[in-house]
C-alpha cells in the first residue's frame, strides 16, 4: 500500500484536503466546511451557505454514487449499483436517482458495504491486557484507541471501516471492546462507540504461573464464580456497579466474545452459555470439525481467522463448517499485525475451502456488524444505514479486485485516483 | 486447474464424508441389540457359557443362555467372543493437551503434553555435568540468558489450579478436553468408565469426574463433581510450581514460592485447611501463611461432614501411615489412592477399612513417576497381597495406555498371583462400587448400563482384544469396521 503517504485527509492534524476534482465524480467542497475544527462552528456554518449557494445545488449533502453491481443483504452480487446518500446515510438503493445531484461514477465497479473486523488491535497504543489480576472487568479498550495511528490508513485504503478494538487473549475477561472506524463524517478516525461485547479468553495464554488462574479448571471456576457473584448481586473481589459490563454480561445483556480456539474450550462456552443464559461468540475457533454441529443455534455466532495463504486446511475448512450447520460466521482479519488486506484475504481463503462466497461476502460485512450489535447501522447497503461503501473494482472476493475509492459516513474518505493507485 | 479443484473438491468430500460418519456414529441407535457370545462374565454370580445379553434403551435388559431374540433386534454374533462389563478405571489421568499455541511450545508436531514434557525431561540426565539443557530435553535453564525460554520450557499448565495449595473448589472436569485422543486409546482397550482424578501437585487439589470413555457428547459425563483429592509424600513438593527464577533475579517470594517442601510442610498444610474450615465454621478468623482461599472453605466443610468423599494418594509407607494418622485425626473415610507401598501397611488398611485403588504395577516407573524419590521398593504382588488381606481394592493404569494399559495391569497381577476372577472384579465390579455406581456398571446384569465388551478369546488372555465395545447400548468400537 504506498497510498497513505499521499492521500489528501490527514488524520494527524485533521486538516482538509480533499483531493482536486473536476466534473460529477468530485467531493463537493461543502463536506470539508464540516471536518473544521469546533471552535469555528459558527464561520463553517456561514461557509457551508456560501459554498452551498455557490454550487447552485438545491441539496448539496446529497450524491449518487454509480457502479456496475453492489453486494446486496444476501451476499450476492447483484446488477444495478446506483446508490443516494443523504448525508451520513443511504437513502436509496437502485432505481432511478434524482436527475440533478452529483454523481461519483465508477464504470464496471462493485459496490460492498464497509468491510468489519470484529476482532482487531487496529489503532492500539500499548499493551490490550492488564496483567495484575485475570478478571479485569472494568477495563475499556477505546483507552487504548490512538485515533492517530497510521495504520488506519491502511486499513482505510484496504476498504475496512469498522473495527472492534478488542483486550487481547491473555485476562479470563479482558474487559470491555470498543467499535471505532477508519473514518468518520470529518474524515478522522473516530470511536463509534465504547459500549462494544465484553472480551474473555479461555486460550492457554490465560494460564499465567504468576497469578491466578493458572489451569484451565481455575479459569472455569473463577469465571463461574465472577458470574454467580454477579447473578446474586453480592459483592465479591469487586463490587459490581449498577452498569457493570460483566454484570451486563451475566444478565444476558451484553454479548461476550470468547477466544476458544479448541473443540474443548467451544464445548466449554457452550456448558458457559446454558448454566447462565449468556449471549456468547467463540472466536479465534480452528477446531470445527468436532464442534460444528454441536454449535449450532447455541452461540450468537462465530469469529473464525485470521487466515492467510499458510493457514493450515484444518483451521480454513472451519469457517465452511460452521456455516453449512447454520452458525453465522464472521471472519477476523489479522491486523495490525498482517498485511491491510488480510480481512479480504481470509474471506477468499474461507471461500476456497468451502464456505459459500455470499456467506464469505456477509462473514466481513454484515454478519460482523451484527455480532457487535450495530446490524441497524452498518454491514449492509440498503437504505437507512450508514453509508460505509467499498468501491471494488470486481468482486470483493477476487484477490485481483482493487479498491477504488471507500466512503465512510458519506464522505469519500479515500480514492485511489487521487492516492495515485491508478493503474 | 481443474486437476487443482478435483483435489480441493476431493478433500472437501473427504473431510465432508468423515464428519458424517462422526455423526452417524454419535447419534448411534438406541433400538434393541442381542449379543450373543462363547462366554458371559456377568460379575454378578458364575460366568455364563453360551449365553446372551439383550439390551434396550441403553440398559441390559436380560442376561442368560437361551434367551429368545426380540423381533427386528441387531444381533451382534460373536461365537468365540467372551463378554465382560466395560472396564473401569477408578483413578484414570487424562492428558490435558493444551493447544499448541499456548506460548511457545518447545516440541514440534503433535500436541503438548504434560506426560511428553515430563517423559522428554527424564529421558536426560540432568545431573551429569557436562548436560546442557535444551528447549528439547525440557530441561531448566541455567542463566539468566536463558531466561526467554523459561516461560517456554516449563510445564506451567497442569489440570489442577496451582494458584493455591488448597483448591477443593476447583473441578477436574474443567481440564478435561473431551476430544483428547486419551479416550479412544481408553475404549481400544476396553475402558469404558474413567474417574479423572486430580493431579498430585498440591496438598489439597480438586474434584474428580467420573466419565464415559465414548458415545455422543451429551451422555459422556456420568458426574461432574467427585472426591477431593489429597496428596502426601514428594510430590505436592516437587510437582508443584516453583519460581525457576535464579536467586535475585526474579521477583520476591511470590505465591510460587509458598510451597510446603517437605513431607512435614505437606503435612501442615493439610491439617491447617481443615482446622481453618473448622475456625471459620466456628465462626473465628483464619490467618497465617497457606490459609485455604475463600472459595475452599464450604468445600472443606462437606468433607469434614462427610458429604463430598476423600480420596489421598500416598505412595510410601511413612505416607500410607500419615494419611492414616491425619484422617483419625479428623474422622474422615478416605480412598487411598496408587499406594505402592500399601503391602507393607496391610493390618493398619484393614483395620482402618480403607479400600485401596491400587496402582499402576511395574518393575521400572516411567515418566514422572520415575522423577519420585517414591519408586524404589515396588512389588508385583501387591493386588495378591491386598487381597490375601482382604482389603477392598481396585486397580488403576492411572496415565498409562495401551501395553500397559487397564487390562494389562490385571494382567499382571494374574501373572503374580491373583486368580482371574479376583483380578477382573478389580477393574470392573470393585472400581464400579468405590465410584457409588454399584450396579450401574461394572457387572452384566438386569437393570445395569449396557457397558459391555466383547473380547476375542478371555479378557485376560494375552493375545485376547476388545472386537466390539459398547456405551450405554451403543456400539462405539466395532473390529472391522
Amino acid at each position: 500500500m504506498r497510498s497513505s503517504g499521499s492521500i489528501g485527509v490527514s488524520p494527524v492534524t485533521g486538516s482538509i484536503g480533499v483531493p482536486p476534482v473536476t466534473g460529477s465524480i468530485g467531493v463537493p467542497p461543502v463536506r470539508s466546511c464540516l471536518s473544521l475544527p469546533i471552535m469555528a462552528v459558527a464561520l463553517s456554518a456561514v461557509v457551508l451557505l456560501m459554498t452551498a449557494s455557490a454550487n447552485g445545488q438545491a441539496d448539496s449533502a446529497r450524491r449518487v454514487l454509480q457502479a456496475a453491481a453492489y453486494v446486496d443483504a444476501e451476499g450476492q452480487i447483484a446488477k444495478g449499483g446506483v446508490l443516494v446518500i443523504d448525508g451520513e446515510k443511504i437513502v436509496q438503493l437502485g432505481g432511478d436517482p434524482p436527475a440533478d445531484l452529483p454523481v461519483d461514477a465508477y464504470p464496471g465497479a462493485v459496490l460492498c458495504p464497509g468491510l468489519i473486523d470484529c476482532h482487531s488491535a487496529l489503532g492500539a497504543l500499548g499493551g490490550l491486557s492488564e496483567r495484575q489480576q485475570a478478571v479485569q472487568p472494568r477495563v475499556n479498550a477505546r483507552d487504548a484507541f490512538d485515533r492517530y495511528a497510521r495504520q488506519l490508513r491502511l486499513a482505510l485504503a484496504a476498504g475496512v471501516t469498522t473495527f472492534a478494538l478488542a483486550p487481547d487473549d491473555r485476562n479470563l475477561i479482558g474487559g470491555q471492546m470498543a467499535i471505532c472506524q477508519t473514518a468518520g463524517p470529518d474524515g478522522r478516525p473516530r470511536l463509534l462507540t465504547n459500549a462494544g461485547p465484553l472480551k474473555l479468553s479461555l486460550s492457554a495464554q490465560t494460564f499465567r504461573p504468576d497469578r491466578d488462574p493458572t489451569s484451565r479448571s481455575g479459569a472455569l471456576g473463577l469465571l463461574r464464580e465472577t458470574l454467580e457473584v454477579l447473578g446474586v448481586g453480592q459483592s465479591s473481589s469487586f463490587a459490581p456497579l449498577g452498569d457493570d459490563p460483566v454484570a451486563a454480561f451475566a444478565a444476558g445483556r451484553l454479548t461476550g466474545f470468547v477466544t476458544a480456539p479448541g473443540g474443548a474450550d467451544v464445548l466449554a462456552c457452550l456448558q458457559l452459555a446454558q448454566d447462565y443464559g449468556l449471549r456468547l461468540v467463540p472466536i479465534h475457533t480452528v477446531d470445527a470439525r468436532r464442534v460444528a454441529e454441536t454449535v449450532a443455534g447455541r452461540v450468537a455466532g462465530i469469529v473464525i481467522g485470521p487466515f492467510d495463504l499458510t493457514t493450515g486446511q484444518r483451521a480454513a475448512v472451519a469457517a465452511g463448517l460452521f456455516a453449512r450447520h447454520g452458525t453465522p460466521v464472521a471472519i477476523a482479519g489479522g491486523l495490525p499485525t498482517s498485511p491491510p488486506d488480510s480481512l479480504r484475504l481470509a474471506a477468499a481463503v474461507a471461500a476456497r475451502a468451502g464456505l459459500a462466497p455470499p456467506a464469505a461476502r456477509r462473514a466481513i460485512t454484515a454478519v460482523p456488524a451484527e455480532l457487535l450489535g450495530i446490524g441497524d447501522r452498518v454491514g449492509e447497503l440498503s437504505a437507512g444505514h450508514q453509508a460505509d461503501v467499498v468501491v471494488f473494482s470486481g468482486d470483493p472476493l477476487d484477490l485481483r479486485s482493487r479498491v477504488l475509492a471507500v466512503y465512510v459516513a458519506g464522505r469519500r474518505a479515500y480514492w485511489a485516483q487521487a492516492a495515485g493507485e491508478q493503474r | 486447474m481443474t486437476s487443482m479443484r478435483f483435489v480441493i473438491t476431493a478433500v472437501l468430500g473427504l473431510v465432508l464424508l468423515t464428519f458424517s460418519a462422526a455423526i452417524a456414529v454419535e447419534k448411534g441407535d438406541t433400538e434393541v441389540i442381542v449379543i450373543k457370545a462363547r462366554r458371559i462374565h456377568t460379575l454378578n454370580g458364575a460366568p455364563i457359557d453360551g449365553g446372551t445379553v439383550v439390551i434396550r434403551n441403553g440398559r441390559i435388559e436380560a442376561v442368560g443362555r437361551d434367551l429368545a431374540v426380540p423381533e427386528g433386534a441387531r444381533v451382534i454374533a460373536r461365537p468365540d467372543g467372551v463378554v465382560t462389563p466395560g472396564l473401569i478405571d477408578a483413578c484414570c489421568t487424562i492428558d490435558p493437551e493444551i493447544p499448541e499455541e499456548a506460548t511457545g511450545w518447545p516440541f514440534e508436531g503433535g500436541q503438548p503434553s504434560l506426560w511428553r514434557w515430563l517423559g522428554e525431561y527424564a529421558a536426560h540426565d540432568h545431573s551429569d555435568p557436562d548436560h546442557v539443557c535444551t528447549p528439547e530435553c525440557g530441561g531448566r535453564p541455567v542463566s539468566s540468558a536463558d531466561m526467554p525460554l523459561a516461560s517456554a520450557t516449563l510445564p506451567t499448565f497442569t489440570w489442577t489450579e496451582q494458584s493455591s495449595e488448597v483448591t477443593p473448589h476447583r473441578l477436574v472436569i474443567d481440564s478435561v478436553n473431551l476430544f483428547s485422543n486419551d479416550f479412544a486409546r481408553l475404549l481400544k482397550g476396553g475402558v469404558t468408565t474413567v474417574y479423572v482424578s486430580a493431579d498430585s501437585s498440591e496438598v489439597i487439589g480438586g474434584r474428580g469426574t467420573i466419565l464415559k470413555t465414548g458415545g455422543p457428547l451429551s451422555e459422556r459425563v456420568v458426574r461432574r463433581a467427585d472426591a477431593v483429592k489429597a496428596s502426601l509424600g514428594g510430590d505436592p513438593s516437587d510437582r508443584g510450581l516453583r519460581n525457576f527464577l535464579p536467586p535475585y533475579y526474579g521477583p520476591p517470594p511470590s505465591i510460587l514460592t509458598r510451597r510446603p517442601t517437605t513431607r512435614m510442610g505437606v503435612e501442615w498444610v493439610f491439617r491447617k485447611a481443615f482446622y481453618d474450615a473448622q475456625r471459620v465454621q466456628d465462626g473465628r478468623e483464619i490467618y497465617g501463611a497457606d490459609m485455604p482461599p475463600r472459595q475452599a472453605i464450604p468445600v472443606l466443610l462437606q468433607v469434614l461432614a462427610g458429604e463430598v468423599p476423600l480420596r489421598i494418594q500416598a505412595r510410601l509407607q511413612l505416607d500410607i501411615f500419615t494419611a492414616l494418622r491425619l484422617t483419625a485425626e479428623f474422622n474422615l473415610k478416605f480412598t487411598l489412592e496408587e499406594a505402592t507401598e500399601a503391602y507393607r501397611c496391610l493390618p493398619q488398611l484393614k483395620q482402618a477399612g480403607v479400600p485401596v485403588i491400587f496402582g499402576p504395577l511395574y518393575m521400572t516407573p516411567k515418566g514422572f513417576r520415575s522423577l519420585t524419590d517414591e519408586v524404589s521398593r515396588p512389588r508385583l504382588n501387591s493386588p495378591k497381597q491386598l487381597a490375601d488381606a482382604g482389603i477392598e481394592f481396585a486397580l488403576t493404569a492411572q496415565e498409562l495406555r495401551d501395553e500397559e494399559g487397564l487390562v494389562r495391569q490385571a494382567m499382571l497381577a494374574v501373572q503374580s498371583g491373583l486368580t482371574p476372577e479376583q483380578a477382573l472384579r478389580a477393574v470392573t465390579a470393585t472400581p464400579a462400587a468405590l465410584l457409588g455406581l454399584s450396579d450401574q456398571a461394572g457387572v452384566v446384569a438386569p437393570g445395569a448400563a449396557a457397558d459391555l465388551v466383547v473380547w476375542s478369546s478371555e479378557p485376560l488372555d494375552a493375545t485376547s482384544r476388545p472386537l466390539v465395545v459398547l456405551i450405554n447400548g451403543r456400539v462405539v468400537l466395532e473390529e472391522g469396521n
